[in-house]
């Protein structure tokens, strides 16, 4: 049944279903910010301060799980069964969710293969710490690292579930002696699975016949709490038709003699047959090594440590000599503070058979640097770019290429001793000598501290210019600027709450934000350099970089544990917004792949249909119906569904002081505010007449709406008004909410009899008031759809009465919008609430033309 | 003023090593992360997933101070809390729960630990408190 249907005949029965499905939607809301709620807190617990255990994963999962589970059925239910799509989708959302927090559990359609170019830090748990974030710094910081792809970990799944090695593997879970051996054995003496031969051959077509590949363990957990630095094998310079095989040698290394001794002598369980491996096409490098972004030995001192070797630079890890060692600032520009530079005699070089070998270096170069000052200049700089977005100091394993430039192979967290000390009062002073910009405006969001050039996102949310390592700032915390999110140091607007969805994006990628500063638009200038101190709410101007520092000597490399996995594993279900866009094909139910997707789908579709409460024909009135008498002749009927106009009121009509509804009473404020509401008829002129005889027949607004009478559907914080003034139909749809997600106005405006040059100017001024109001604004032909949303109730009831004046104004602008220049000019003076003087000024204008006119013609 | 840092002010590195602390947890990632960041405040601390063996611990060494969850394989945090009482009068307890409720507060409270923290919780807050009992410690230790 639609609500049309429910209206007929006005029922008194009818109009408690409206209410129930108005309580619904409330219930919805709430739901909807607990879920965006946990997922906050969620999130934060993967920040690093929180201790948890597994017992809190099993309580996170079922309270998420209820919550999405009841916003499924408060849409349903409020739509008729609508988006019957929706409950299948969560139950497959809910089977994921809850996979994941087993451990050991790899989803059954995980794919064989990835490439590099699909790969990011929350595919860790199928891909590996060493190669997921490879990935993550090959997309999201656009830095060079070879092209390739790795075999997941489902891949040694497969090869462990055979027959013959199954057996094998139990023994050596079982913890038989020698049984590691047995197992290793037996997996090199297999022949690789059909399926991952198939899945390798497919992965291989996008790379060339005489391709080589490093073929680099990828193990689960490896390069986390404990690095297992070299005890899982790299085989390099892999020709393609020996990948598998390589892959399988990878894979066996795992039940190494020296892999399981390094598990038994650091107290972890035997393998649990975990290891993805990565295919990396061979870099034909000159120069090859590591560089440590802090000094391990002085954590303090602000230096970069760099080992540079001729050739591969695998010599360097293999610790072999013929190295030279560089000590470079932390800060840009980078200058080289020590150099010590050895007499390489030898090189490891790739064989053009496959594998490497070392090779004499010619002589001239033997004594002469690895790499040049500015190479070393750029590594720093790419090396300290990891270290902001995996915020802890890194160890990276890095190339020059053959045209000179640079590629990363690895990076990974690098240890610092336990007991880093503590330079509270060289922060402090730091600090006290920086300018603070904003200090305790709004919330945080999302704990941490990020430094870099503020990029001031434009209006219309234009974004050109972004660069990865800005500060985000933005008027709306709107969920389009999420691509950025991920690449920014850190995150600053004026509106928005830590519940929101851009909140959420910001956790999820750990760019430390604050959110709700309500002026960091106007304070932060675009292009400066600032500090966002996201622990305390406060923002420096310029770079502190002993803050910096300091944030990054606390951090702990926690976050590889068994329940750190599983969480962030989990949230890879719930936590990632996909449905951005509510006007793209893809907003539907089965595009909802995570938790997040669905309440925002159900937010959105909850909110349509609450839009669609007066779609009806009101025949008769029913007994809620009154209408509200006012001094202009607006001819409006209110329809009550809780707390919208004042208990005790009998009879039929109502006057504005027994409106109760805040949102009705705003926009009235607005609307009948002095010299709004013109006393003048909205006369038309000729062009404005020829054109309205052209356009005889029902008035429909698209979507299909018929409108026939002016309808308010009020409760104490809530409207939905249908309103025809003339030839203009009006709707709107306003909800205040205590919280700041919650409230939203949304604005349409259709028809007007005029001329098309007018109505295009129309359509273009309501469209610029609107934007400069602050509402997302669209065009589609004659219709203008205004929303505005995630902000303030307070700023929600200041737009609403701005509304409610444009809505009296717009309806005397068709007989006035003659050129181009009036629409800015009325913009403007609308915006400074002077369009009645506009109003009598173009009046004039309009009559003096008329008559200049006449007089052209009478001579 | 940035985070944390204002607490870490007093002198930790000269009274820390000499307090010693046991950590009881049945899941090894807090147990992993307590010592962790404990020790880097140079503090003494042993861990034990099995609380048996870390009743046998206490029964031959003293600690200033037990973290101990309540809900465990083998003795559960209550036993713990009394062994402790009977065995160092002196030292102090603090109970860290994923199942907290009002009645376990009490009853732990009750049973005299210092503290009733509820899992998750943030390490801020434990390495607050842990510097206050030690410094605590160290002012008692301290000649009037």
């Amino acid at each position: 049944m639609r609500f049309a249907d429910i209206f007929r005949g006005g029922r008194r029965a009818d109009i408690e279903v409206l209410r129930a499905r108005f309580a619904r939607f409330r219930r919805l809301l709430e739901k909807n910010n607990r879920v965006l709620y946990l997922i906050a807190d969620a999130n934060e617990k993967l920040g690093g301060e929180y201790v948890f255990d597994s017992q809190y994963l099993l309580s996170l999962e079922a309270e998420l799980g209820e919550a999405v589970s009841d916003v499924v059925r408060d849409l349903a239910e409020m739509s008729d069964n609508g988006y019957p799509g929706l409950s299948s989708q969560f139950e497959r959302v809910r089977a994921m969710v809850q996979a994941s927090i087993k451990p050991h559990q790899i989803d059954p359609d995980v794919p064989l293969t990835l490439t590099i170019d699909e790969l990011g830090t929350e595919l860790a748990d199928v891909v590996g710490e060493k190669m997921a974030r490879l990935g993550e710094i090959r997309r999201r910081l656009a830095l060079r690292v070879p092209d390739g792809f790795v075999i997941t970990a489902r891949a040694c799944d497969l090869v462990l579930a055979r027959p013959e090695i199954a057996a094998e593997f139990e023994k050596y879970r079982a913890g038989s002696d020698g049984a590691a051996a047995g197992l290793r054995q037996a997996i090199l003496a297999s022949e690789p699975p059909a399926e991952v031969t198939r899945a390798i051959k497919e992965a291989l077509k996008l790379f060339g016949r005489d391709a080589r590949f490093a073929v680099r363990s990828s193990a689960l957990g490896e390069d986390s709490d404990l690095t297992f630095a070299g005890q899982h094998t790299t085989i390099l310079n892999v020709p393609r038709e020996h990948v598998a095989t390589a892959w399988l040698k990878v894979v066996a290394s795992l039940f190494s003699a020296k892999a399981s001794g390094y598990r038994r002598n650091h107290g972890l369980p035997a393998a649990a047959g975990e290891m993805a491996v990565g295919c990396l096409l061979m870099v034909p490098a000159c120069a090859g090594g590591v560089l440590y972004s802090v000094d391990p030995n002085a954590p303090a001192s602000g230096t970069i440590i760099v080992s540079a070797a001729r050739g591969l630079g695998g010599i360097v890890v293999d610790g072999r000599g013929f190295v030279d060692e560089f000590k470079l600032s932390r800060q840009s520009p980078h200058h080289v503070l020590a150099r010590q530079i050895a007499d390489k005699k030898v090189m490891y070089v790739a064989v053009p058979e496959g594998g490497t070998h070392g090779a004499a270096v010619p002589a001239e170069q033997r004594r002469t640097p690895a790499i040049t000052d500015e190479t070393l200049a750029a590594l720093a700089e790419a090396a300290l770019r990891i270290e902001r977005h995996m915020r802890c100091p890194q160890d990276v394993e890095w190339a020059v290429g053959s045209d000179n430039r640079l590629f990363v192979l690895q990076s990974r967290p690098l240890r610092l001793p336990p007991t880093a000390p503590h330079p509270a009062e060289e922060v402090l002073s730091a600090c006290a000598r920086h300018r603070v910009l904003i200090s305790g405006h709004g919330e945080v969001a999302c704990r941490g501290i990020g430094a870099g050039r503020v990029f001031l996102v434009g209006p219309d949310e234009a974004t050109e210019g972004f660069l990865p390592g800005d500060v985000l700032v933005t008027r709306y915390a709107s969920p389009r600027l999420a691509e950025l999110v991920a690449g920014a140091s850190a995150l600053v607007s004026d509106v928005g709450s830590v519940t929101g969805h851009l909140a959420t994006v910001a956790r999820e990628y750990r760019v430390p934000a604050i959110v709700g500063t309500r002026d960091a638009t106007g304070l932060l200038s675009a292009g400066t350099v600032v500090t966002v101190d996201a622990n305390e709410n406060t923002v420096y101007e310029g770079s502190v970089e002993e803050l910096l520092r300091y944030q990054l000597l606390r951090s702990q490399p926690y976050e590889e544990t068994q329940e750190f996995r599983a969480l962030r594993h989990m949230l890879r279900h719930v936590s990632p917004l996909n449905q951005r866009d509510p006007s793209s094909p893809e907003f539907e139910p089965e595009h909802c792949l995570t938790y997040h997707d669905i309440i925002r789908f159900a937010h959105e579709r909850a909110l349509a249909e609450l839009g669609r409460l007066s779609d009806f024909q009101l025949e008769g009135g029913g007994t809620s119906a009154r209408t509200l008498e006012l001094d202009i002749p607006l001819d409006l009927v209110l329809i009550d569904l809780g707390g919208g106009i004042a208990p005790g009121v009998r009879g039929r009509t109502l006057s504005r002081r027994q409106v109760t509804s805040r949102p009705l009473e705003i926009l009235l404020q607005g609307l009948l505010a002095p010299g709004v509401w013109s006393t003048n008829p909205a006369e038309m002129d000729l062009n404005g007449l020829m054109a309205s005889a052209t356009r005889a027949g029902p008035l429909t607004v698209p979507g299909g709406d018929v409108v026939r009478r002016n309808v308010a559907i009020v409760s104490a914080d809530y409207l939905n008004l249908n309103l025809r003034i003339g030839y203009h139909f009006n709707v709107v749809d306003c909800y205040f909410g205590e919280n700041p997600e919650d409230s939203y106005i949304l604005f349409r405006f259709v028809g007007g009899v005029t001329d098309v040059m007018r109505r295009t100017r129309r359509a273009r001024l309501l469209a610029s008031i609107l934007s400069q109001l602050g509402f997302k604004t669209d065009l589609s032909g004659e219709l203008i759809i205004g929303r505005l949303q995630g902000v303030p109730q307070s700023l929600c009831a200041e737009q609403l009465r701005m509304v409610g004046r444009l809505i009296g104004f717009s309806r005397q602008l068709d007989i006035l919008l003659r050129d181009d220049r009036t629409v800015d000019k009325l913009v403007n003076e609308f915006l400074e609430s002077k369009f009645q003087m506009t109003l009598d000024t173009l009046l004039k204008e309009r009559d003096n033309a008329d008559r200049h006119c006449n007089d052209e013609t009478g001579r | 003023m940035p985070t944390g840092i204002v607490m870490m002010k007093p002198d930790v590195e000269a009274i820390n090593p000499n307090y010693c602390i046991l950590v009881i947890d049945d899941e090894k990632i807090v147990c992993d992360r307590l010592s962790n960041e404990l020790e880097r405040e140079g503090f003494e601390v042993e861990a034990y997933t099995e609380s048996e063996q870390a009743l046998q611990r206490i029964a031959s060494k003293y600690f200033d101070l037990v973290i101990t969850d309540i809900k465990m394989r083998g003795p559960k945090g209550i036993e713990v809390m009394n062994f402790v009482r009977e065995n160092h009068p002196s030292s102090k307890v603090i109970v860290i729960t994923g199942f907290a409720t009002v009645e376990t507060a009490r009853e732990v409270l009750k049973a005299g630990a210092v503290d009733f923290i509820p899992k998750p919780f943030k390490m801020s807050k434990l390495r607050e408190l842990v510097l206050r009992l030690a410094a605590e410690k160290n002012q008692a230790r301290k000649p009037r």
